[in-house]
C-alpha cells in the first residue's frame, strides 16, 4: 500500500513538472499546439453547441 | 496569428480603441502550459463613452473585409471578441499588461496577477480552474498579487479559494 502511495505521489510530482516546463513553451510555440488541439478536439462531439468553435486558420510558422 | 494582432495593433494605431491586453484563455495559455480555446479575447479602453462602443471597431474591420460570427470577428483566421473594460480591475489590468512580441509584432498580455485576480473576481467554474493551473505553473508575484486583490476586495475570496 505505501509504495502504492509512493508511486501515485511520484508520478503526481512528475506532471506537475512536465506542466511547468510545457509553461516555459515560447508563445508562438503554444499557440502551435492549441491548434493541433482544436484540431484533435474537432472529431468530439460536445453537448450545447454554443459559441464559436473552428480551427484557427493561421500560418504556423509566421515571421 | 501574428497577422491578426497586427490587425488589431491597427485599431490603435488609428485610434480607433485608446488601448488594448490580450485577455481570458489566450493570456492564461501565455503563463501555464498550453490549453484549449477557440477565440482571442481583447480587452480594450475606448476612446470614447458611448453606448454602442463595439460599434467603431467592427465598422473598421468591416471596411477592411473581415467578417462578423455572433459577438465575434473573425481577423486573419482567428474568431477575435473585443470587450470593453466593464471596471476598474480590468481598466488597471489592460494599462498595466507588459509589452511583448509574437513574432516580430509587439502586443499587450495582461499581467499574469491581474488574470488571477479577474479570475477570482468572475469566479466561474472555468475562472477557479485556470486560477489553480496559474497558481501552480505560473511565477507569479505573490506581493502585488495580494496588493491588487486588497486593493478590489477580492483577497477574502482568494484565501477561502486557495484553502480549499
Amino acid at each position: 500500500m505505501k509504495n502504492r502511495v509512493n508511486a501515485i505521489e511520484k508520478l503526481r510530482r512528475i506532471k506537475s513538472l512536465r506542466r511547468k516546463e510545457l509553461a516555459k513553451l515560447p508563445f508562438e510555440t503554444k499557440i502551435e499546439v492549441l491548434v493541433k488541439l482544436q484540431k484533435m478536439a474537432q472529431g468530439i462531439k460536445r453537448k450545447g453547441g454554443e459559441g464559436i468553435k473552428t480551427v484557427w486558420q493561421i500560418e504556423m510558422k509566421e515571421s | 496569428m501574428e497577422k491578426t494582432l497586427k490587425v488589431i495593433n491597427a485599431l490603435k494605431e488609428n485610434k480607433v480603441i485608446e488601448d488594448y491586453a490580450i485577455g481570458g484563455a489566450i493570456a492564461a495559455l501565455y503563463y501555464v502550459e498550453p490549453l484549449l480555446t477557440y477565440d482571442l479575447d481583447i480587452f480594450f479602453i475606448t476612446v470614447e463613452e458611448g453606448l454602442d462602443v463595439l460599434h467603431p471597431i467592427y465598422n473598421h474591420l468591416k471596411k477592411s473585409g473581415y467578417k462578423t460570427h455572433k459577438e465575434h470577428v473573425l481577423i486573419e483566421g482567428v474568431p477575435v471578441q473585443f470587450i470593453p473594460v466593464y471596471n476598474e480591475l480590468i481598466k488597471e489590468a489592460v494599462k498595466t499588461a507588459p509589452i511583448m512580441k509574437y513574432g516580430k509584432t509587439k502586443t499587450k498580455v495582461i499581467g499574469v496577477e491581474y488574470l488571477v485576480a479577474i479570475m477570482i473576481q468572475t469566479f466561474r467554474p472555468k475562472d477557479r480552474e485556470r486560477a489553480i493551473k496559474m497558481i501552480e505553473e505560473a511565477t507569479i508575484d505573490l506581493k502585488l498579487l495580494r496588493k491588487i486583490l486588497k486593493k478590489y476586495n477580492l483577497y477574502e475570496i482568494f484565501e477561502k479559494f486557495r484553502s480549499r
